[in-house]
């Protein structure tokens, strides 16, 4: 065997064992799933007890619960919210980034310090305005919030720092105005930013706990997050119920990643190379 | 410059609104004393029972295992037939957040009619002021807060803001096979065993050498699992007379070594490192490996009546809690109160109170609990009781006596509840595994415990 070979193959080990590393907790979420609540944490671990499969904790979640209710609020919430945050960020970034305008770095500034402020920190104040307004228990509580994201504006920001100013002078040149040289050159060119930028979102929206653990009071508003804490009780938590709602939850995630992941890799690899 | 002036005035303006809208909040909160409170808060509500043919719905925050069940729906639809002007609008809150929840809605002037929580929970919102004293409410709806719920006393200042649901009945449950299997006799259904003993017994049930690993001992990573010992030998002095952290007390350490002594001399209870590891949740005894468990009536009603969700091969039995051996003989008990309270922005403490009375009368028993309320008939709960646990050879004389039917049981507080009570737990149990892990001496663990938990009793008392 050639060096090489005894390389690629030392290598494709590691990088197995790295996999294994990773994909263990969702096999441990999958197995789980098919357990009674005394076998989840058994010595020695079994992964499936063949012959005393438990497929009831499936049939409680979408039989006993209201999983399609939570299901189909996840979704309401993350998709207004990434196509709302991803308009605003991108308008926010191409102000911010490439038109600039006066005081432009100031008021990003501003911005960027409200991240130094966390997330916890503003629940009250929010839960008061909120009260105020009668947003209160209604999904524009957690739709608003994720609207606006000063990290999101930020990454769009530094995409048109660097896009060449040539090709919207050359737009001007053509009679567009601002809003349609933005529309027509720099928007579609930001569309493997916005996508990375809206699979991230994604992510981090349909995992949001607090703000609907906090801003929400029905339970016909609840999302999977709370759902899935729905199993925990003053004793402990239902685990095997809770992996199996978990692994129904995670169908979505995968869908949306395995969808857009050509273009998720494209940007990561672009913006390596610019790096 | 005048532009700069403008901005400068505009921005002084804004921030002066803003702090002067924060103001006049604490101003009113702040103004207020303690008893003038109080006793306007009684007088609101009892202008509100005048109105009370008027249509009322209810705010009521709880955790989502008690709102969440078709036994809450059906109760609370007997409860609006029977009194047609009240509704009833739960807020349901999965327990883990629940005080975040709470704490927001209470400092937030959100208007909630009742809320629930266990000891530490309740005590914590009666020291934050978010509650109502309640007993002159209690009477317009019939209900005595010095008799109706046993030997419940006042909690702060000779007013009751909790009204009682269920107290917790602690008793040792066993595994038969365990002890069939080490050719250990089981434990005595009346007498309790002394610590000592179940030190001895837990060793000869333990097994490590085999593919599955046996521990004669179960414990769970909860305070009273280590001080709770030290507990009954205090009579659940948590507290100096001076109000400060009693916890090292010669008592509390002797409990905290007598677990040591079966956890790592003895090995007969897993390690404290491997349970957190393992992320050991408290209801994996019910997978047959542990010898012994001390546990209350919730492991009844969670595991032992549940064989669908814990299927098991294995017989399950139950003897009253272990005592120290200067208690040999004696019931006892770790107590622990759940109750509701009505928060100061209450808007229908009087409809609250009412159905707090029907939350206990009806609705409690059906959670498989018996409630603290003594116009309770409790003869059928035993027997639903003894029928589930039939299996098990366990009588419906063995269910009466240990799950809240014996009246010569003594009740020790099941942990701290006055002082900082969320501060003392959480840094008892932060400092702990320290000892048990061999990085510190029990008297380090139990005087740095005390220090930061009396830091937290000041600090408190100081707001």
């Amino acid at each position: 065997m050639s060096q090489l070979s005894i390389r690629k193959l030392s290598t494709s080990i590691v990088f197995l064992l790295i996999g294994i590393i990773f994909i263990t907790p969702l096999l441990w979420m999958l197995s789980t799933s098919f357990k009674f609540e005394n076998q989840v944490f058994e010595q020695p671990f079994t992964f499936v007890h063949w012959g005393h499969v438990n497929f009831d904790n499936y049939r409680t979640i979408l039989m006993d619960t209201p999983f399609l209710t939570w299901f189909w609020n996840s979704i309401f919430v993350v998709c207004f919210s990434v196509i709302l945050r991803l308009i605003l960020s991108v308008f926010g970034g191409y102000a911010f980034g490439f038109l600039k305008f006066k005081y432009s770095g100031a008021i990003f500034f501003l911005f960027l310090m409200t991240l130094f402020v966390p997330y916890q920190l503003t629940l009250l104040p929010q839960f008061i305005v909120y009260r105020y307004i009668g947003l209160l228990d209604t999904r524009w509580a957690l739709i608003i919030p994720n609207m606006i994201d000063i990290l999101s504006i930020f990454m769009m920001r530094q995409f048109f720092l660097s896009f060449p100013r040539e090709l919207i002078s050359a737009a001007y040149m053509e009679g567009c105005g601002v809003f349609k040289s933005f529309v027509k050159i720099a928007l579609p060119l930001a569309k493997t930013p916005l996508v990375t930028l809206g699979l991230l979102s994604f992510f981090m929206i349909w995992d949001q706990y607090y703000q609907p653990l906090i801003f929400l009071k029905s339970k016909e508003l609840f999302t999977i997050p709370i759902g899935l804490q729905s199993f925990q009780t003053q004793f402990g938590k239902a685990y095997a119920q809770q992996m199996a709602l978990a692994c129904l939850a995670i169908v979505p995630v995968l869908a949306v990643f395995l969808t857009l992941q050509r273009h998720f890799i494209e940007s990561v690899v672009s913006s390596g190379i610019k790096g | 410059m005048l532009k700069k002036l403008t901005l400068i005035t505009l921005g002084c303006f804004i921030v002066i609104s803003l702090l002067s809208a924060c103001g006049k909040t604490s101003t009113t909160n702040g103004t207020a004393k303690e008893g003038n409170t109080q006793k306007s808060e009684q007088a609101n509500a009892q202008s509100n029972t005048e109105k009370s043919d008027e249509q009322v719905t209810l705010k009521i925050l709880n955790i989502s295992e008690y709102l969440d069940t078709p036994e809450f729906k059906s109760f609370v639809e007997r409860f609006e037939t029977k009194y047609p002007n009240i509704k009833i609008d739960p807020i349901s809150v999965p327990h883990e957040q629940y005080i975040s929840k709470r704490n927001i809605m209470m400092a937030s002037g959100e208007s909630v009619d009742l809320i629930w929580g266990n000891g530490v929970d309740q005590f914590d919102a009666i020291n934050k002021g978010f509650l109502m004293p309640i007993e002159d409410i209690a009477k317009q709806v019939d209900v005595d807060m010095t008799k109706d719920f046993g030997n419940f006393k006042a909690d702060k200042d000779g007013h009751y803001f909790r009204f009682p649901i269920q107290q917790n009945n602690w008793m040792l449950y066993y595994n038969k096979k365990v002890f069939d299997d080490a050719h250990v006799p089981y434990p005595d259904p009346k007498v309790p065993m002394t610590w000592d003993e179940v030190a001895d017994v837990a060793q000869k049930l333990t097994n490590t050498e085999g593919k599955t690993k046996v521990y004669g001992l179960f414990y769970n990573n909860w305070g009273m699992y280590y001080y709770g010992y030290g507990s009954q030998l205090t009579n659940g002095k948590f507290y100096t007379e001076d109000g400060m952290s009693n916890i090292n007390a010669p008592e509390f350490k002797r409990s905290l070594e007598w677990m040591n002594d079966v956890m790592n001399v003895r090995k007969a209870a897993m390690p404290i490192s491997e349970y957190i590891s393992n992320n050991t949740d408290f209801l994996s005894y019910w997978n047959g490996n542990f010898g012994m468990a001390v546990g209350a009536q919730w492991y009844a009603q969670l595991a032992a009546t549940k064989k669908d969700k814990f299927p098991r091969d294995w017989k399950a039995g139950i003897a009253p809690m272990p005592v120290p051996k200067e208690m040999a003989g004696k019931h006892m008990n770790w107590s622990s109160v759940d109750s509701l309270a009505v928060p100061k922005n209450a808007k229908h403490p009087k409809e609250a109170l009412i159905f707090a009375k029907e939350y206990v009368s009806d609705y409690t028993l059906s959670t498989g609990t018996l409630p603290m309320y003594n116009k309770v008939n409790a003869d059928k709960f035993y027997q639903d009781l003894a029928n589930q646990l039939k299996d098990d050879d366990i009588t419906l004389d063995q269910v009466k006596f240990l799950f809240g039917g014996d009246p010569n049981t003594i009740n020790v507080e099941e942990k701290p509840i006055l002082g900082a009570p969320q501060e003392y737990e959480s840094t008892f149990l932060d400092q702990i595994v320290n000892y048990y892990t061999g990085k510190a001496t029990v008297d380090q663990v139990l005087n740095d415990t005390k220090q930061k938990v009396d830091k937290a009793i000041t600090e408190q008392k100081d707001k």
